[in-house]
C-alpha cells in the first residue's frame, strides 16, 4: 500500500514537475551550444606529422579531418615529410599564424621542445602525439613504448619459452636511437632478463624499412631455422620478416610479433598466417583522443601552458583469432 | 687501340702512369692489380676471416641467402654503370624502380591482367628514362641536376596519380604468378637468376657490340666521340633508358620479394649504394671506366659485409664503423695502388 502511495506520489510530482525540468534542461543545452559556438566553432587546429606519407599519421589526419569538419573546426596539415629542420622551421612559421591549438609529432624528445615552450607562451594550446619531447606541455596522447615493449615480450616467452619450443627468438628493432624504440627495447629486456631460457640469437635494426628487415631475416633464419619467435618494431617494416619466413618455408613454424597503429595489411597478414600477433593501438581512437582534447582544452579557458594532461592508448594484442573488420583501418586512396 | 672494351681503357691508364712515374721499370705484379681485382681480393680475405669466425658462413645456402640480399642492388647497380661509363650519372634511378613498380601494382589491384600491369609499369619506367636522356642531351643540363630535379617531380606525379597518398602499394594476393618471382627455384633463389642473367646481358652488350664499345667511347672522351661520327645525343638517351628500365626490372624483383613496394624509398638514401657499388668496384665517375666484373666485385663486398655482420650479430654503430673501414681500404689501395695521373686525371676524379 505504502509502495503504491509512494508511486503514485512520484507520478504526480513527475507530470506537475516534468515541463520545468525539461525547461532547465533546454536552458543547459542551449548554454552549452553557446559556449560551444563561442569557444570551438570556427577555431583552428594545426597539425604538424614527422611526415604526412605513413599509415599512421594519415589515419589521425584523415579521421581529425572528418571529425573537425563535423564539428566546425578549421583543420590544417603541415607537412614537414621526415626533415626535421623542415618541421622545426613549419612549427615556428605556424607560431606566427597563431592557431588555437597545435597537435605536434615530435621527431625525437629535444629538437622541437624550446618551439613548443614559445608556442604555449604565445598563447596556442599543444598537444604532442605517440612522442613526448622534454617540454611537458597542456596534454599528451600516445603509446606507452616500455610498456608495450614488456607486453609483446611477455607474449613472446609465452609462446616460445614452453616446452618443445626452440627457446630461440629474434629481435628487429627500427631505427635505434629513436625513443620509441629505445622504450620497447627497454621494456622488453625487462622481461627477458626474467627468463634467461629465452635465448636471443639475433638482434638487429632495419631502420623501418621492409627490404632491410627481410635481408637480415633471411640470413638469421638461414642459420636458426628452429628460430621460434622474431619480435619487430612495427608492422610495415616487419612484412619483410614475413616475406622472408615464407620463401624460407617455415611459415607457420617462426612466430611474428609485431605492432602498428591499426594498418593495413597486417590484420590481412594475420588472417594469412604471416604474422602471429600484432599488438595494435588503434590510431582512430588515438586521433578521436586528440581532437577530444583539443575541444576540452579550448573550453577550459586555462592559460596554454598550465595543464598537464596525459593520455595513453590502450593496447590491443590482435590475433588470427579475434582479428575483426574494424581491427585495422583502410586509408582513402586520394 | 679503340677506346672499345674495358681492358683496352685499364691498360691505357696503367700504362699511362707506369710511363709518366716509372719510366725506367716495367709495373711489378701487383700494380698491375684492377681495381675490382683488389675490391674482390678484399672479398675474399673478409669472406676467409667470416668463415672461420661464424660457423655456417662457408655454407652454399648461406651463399644463395648473401646473393639474394644484393639482388636487387646489383641489378640497379648495373644500370646505373652504363650511365657512369658514359660519363652520365642517374640520381632517380630510384624512381623509376619505385614509380614503374607501383604502376604495376596498381594495375594489378584494379584487376588488369599482369603482363598488362608489367607493360604499364614499364612504359612509366621508360618515360622517366627518356625524358632523362632528352634533357641531358638536347638541352645539355648537367646530369646531376636533371637527373635529381626528375627524380623530385616524378616522385610528386606518382603520388598525385598513381599511388595516392600513402606511398605504400600491396600486391594483391590474386597475383600470385607475378609473387612467385620472388621465391626459389632448385633452391637458388629467382631475383638471384635474373640478376646474373642480366648481367651476362649488360656485359655482352658493353663488351661484344658496337653501341656498347661506343658508350665506353663516349664516357673516355665525350667531344672525341662526337668528332668521329658516335652520334652522341642520342647515344646519351639510349644511356638513360637503359639505366631506367633496368631500375624497373630492379623494381619488379623488390616488389615481388616483399609483395610490397614502397615509393617512399625513391627520398631515400639508396642510389647512394647503387653508386658506391658501381664506384667501389671500379665504374670510375670519370666515365670510360669499369665494367660488369666491377659490379659485380662491389656488390659481393657489400653482400658479404651485410651478411657477416647480421650473422655475428654486430650493433648498428659497430656494423657502421666497419663498414666504413672496408670501404676506405678498398679506396685506399686503389690509390696507392694506382696513383692519380696528373696529365690524363680530370677535374672530380
Amino acid at each position: 500500500m505504502r509502495r503504491l502511495l509512494g508511486g503514485m506520489m512520484a507520478l504526480a510530482a513527475l507530470v506537475c514537475l516534468g515541463p520545468d525540468i525539461a525547461a532547465a534542461q533546454g536552458n543547459t543545452a542551449q548554454e552549452l551550444q553557446e559556449q560551444w559556438k563561442k569557444d570551438v566553432a570556427g577555431k583552428t587546429v594545426v597539425y604538424i606529422p614527422v611526415a604526412y606519407s605513413v599509415p599512421l599519421t594519415r589515419i589521425w589526419g584523415e579521421r581529425m579531418q572528418m571529425i573537425a569538419d563535423r564539428l566546425g573546426i578549421k583543420f590544417q596539415v603541415r607537412d614537414p615529410n621526415f626533415n626535421t629542420q623542415r618541421e622545426e622551421q613549419l612549427l615556428t612559421a605556424e607560431i606566427g599564424q597563431h592557431p588555437d591549438v597545435l597537435i605536434v609529432h615530435n621527431p625525437n624528445v629535444q629538437v622541437l621542445a624550446p618551439a613548443l615552450r614559445q608556442a604555449e607562451n604565445a598563447g596556442i594550446y599543444v598537444i604532442q602525439i605517440n612522442m613526448a619531447s622534454r617540454y611537458k606541455s597542456d596534454a599528451f596522447i600516445g603509446v606507452q613504448p616500455n610498456e608495450l615493449g614488456a607486453q609483446m615480450a611477455d607474449a613472446v616467452v609465452k609462446a616460445c619459452g614452453g616446452p618443445g619450443a626452440s627457446h630461440k627468438i629474434a629481435l628487429m628493432d627500427g631505427e635505434v636511437t629513436s625513443a620509441y624504440s629505445l622504450g620497447i627495447m627497454e621494456g622488453a629486456t625487462s622481461v627477458f632478463k626474467k627468463h634467461p631460457d629465452i635465448q636471443i640469437v639475433s638482434n638487429q635494426a632495419a631502420n623501418w624499412d621492409s627490404k632491410t628487415a627481410h635481408d637480415k631475416a633471411a640470413t638469421v633464419l638461414q642459420a636458426h631455422p628452429d628460430l621460434c619467435g622474431y619480435m619487430g618494431w612495427w608492422s610495415g617494416q616487419d612484412s619483410g620478416i614475413a616475406q622472408a619466413v615464407k620463401q624460407a618455408g617455415l611459415l607457420g613454424k617462426v612466430k611474428i610479433f609485431t605492432t602498428d597503429g591499426g594498418e593495413q595489411p597486417a590484420c590481412q597478414y594475420l588472417k594469412e598466417g604471416l604474422f602471429y600477433e600484432d599488438f595494435i593501438y588503434p590510431a582512430v581512437l588515438q586521433a578521436d583522443q586528440m581532437m577530444s582534447t583539443a575541444v576540452t582544452l579550448l573550453q577550459s579557458h586555462t592559460k596554454p601552458g598550465t595543464m598537464h594532461v596525459a593520455i595513453f592508448s590502450p593496447v590491443v594484442p590482435t590475433t588470427a583469432d579475434n582479428v575483426t573488420s574494424t581491427s585495422c583501418t583502410e586509408l582513402s586512396q586520394k | 687501340m679503340p677506346p672499345g672494351s674495358s681492358e683496352d681503357v685499364r691498360i691505357n691508364a696503367a700504362g699511362g702512369v707506369a710511363d709518366v712515374a716509372l719510366p725506367a721499370r716495367t709495373p711489378s705484379r701487383l700494380k698491375r692489380l684492377t681495381q675490382e681485382q683488389i675490391v674482390l681480393i678484399t672479398t675474399l680475405v673478409l669472406a676467409g676471416v667470416f668463415a672461420v669466425l661464424i660457423p655456417g658462413f662457408a655454407t652454399v645456402q648461406n651463399l644463395l641467402t648473401l646473393l639474394n640480399s644484393i639482388a636487387v642492388l646489383g641489378i640497379l647497380s648495373l644500370g646505373a654503370a652504363i650511365v657512369i661509363i658514359g660519363r652520365g650519372l642517374d640520381i632517380s634511378q630510384v624512381a623509376s624502380l619505385a614509380i614503374g613498380a607501383a604502376m604495376a601494382a596498381v594495375v594489378m589491384r584494379a584487376g588488369g591482367s599482369i603482363p598488362w600491369a608489367i607493360f604499364c609499369g614499364f612504359a612509366v619506367s621508360l618515360a622517366i628514362g627518356l625524358v632523362n636522356g632528352l634533357v641531358i642531351a638536347f638541352i645539355e643540363v648537367p646530369p646531376l641536376f636533371a637527373t635529381l630535379a626528375t627524380n623530385l617531380l616524378m616522385f610528386g606525379l606518382a603520388q598525385i596519380f598513381i599511388v595516392g597518398s600513402t606511398l605504400l602499394v600491396y600486391v594483391p594476393a590474386s597475383a600470385a604468378s607475378f609473387l612467385a618471382l620472388g621465391h626459389s627455384v632448385a633452391r637458388v633463389p629467382i631475383p638471384v637468376l635474373i640478376f646474373l642473367g642480366l648481367a651476362l646481358l649488360v656485359h655482352l652488350f658493353l663488351s661484344r657490340t658496337r653501341m656498347g664499345r661506343f658508350i665506353y667511347a663516349h664516357g673516355d672522351n665525350p667531344e672525341a666521340a662526337r668528332l668521329s661520327g658516335i652520334p652522341t645525343r642520342p647515344l646519351t638517351v639510349l644511356e638513360y633508358s637503359l639505366s631506367a628500365v633496368i631500375g624497373y626490372l630492379a623494381g619488379l624483383v623488390l616488389m615481388a620479394t616483399l609483395s610490397s613496394i614502397d615509393t617512399q624509398i625513391v627520398m631515400g638514401t639508396e642510389i647512394f649504394n647503387v653508386i658506391l657499388v658501381a664506384v667501389l668496384g671500379g665504374v670510375s665517375l670519370v666515365g670510360g671506366r669499369g665494367s660488369v666484373l666491377s659490379v659485380i666485385a662491389g656488390g659481393l663486398l657489400i653482400g658479404v659485409m651485410l651478411d657477416g655482420m647480421t650473422l655475428l650479430n654486430l650493433g648498428n654503430d659497430t656494423q657502421n664503423i666497419f663498414r666504413g673501414l672496408v670501404l676506405l681500404a678498398a679506396i685506399v689501395g686503389d690509390n696507392l695502388l694506382h696513383p692519380r695521373d696528373e696529365e690524363t686525371a680530370r677535374h672530380g676524379d
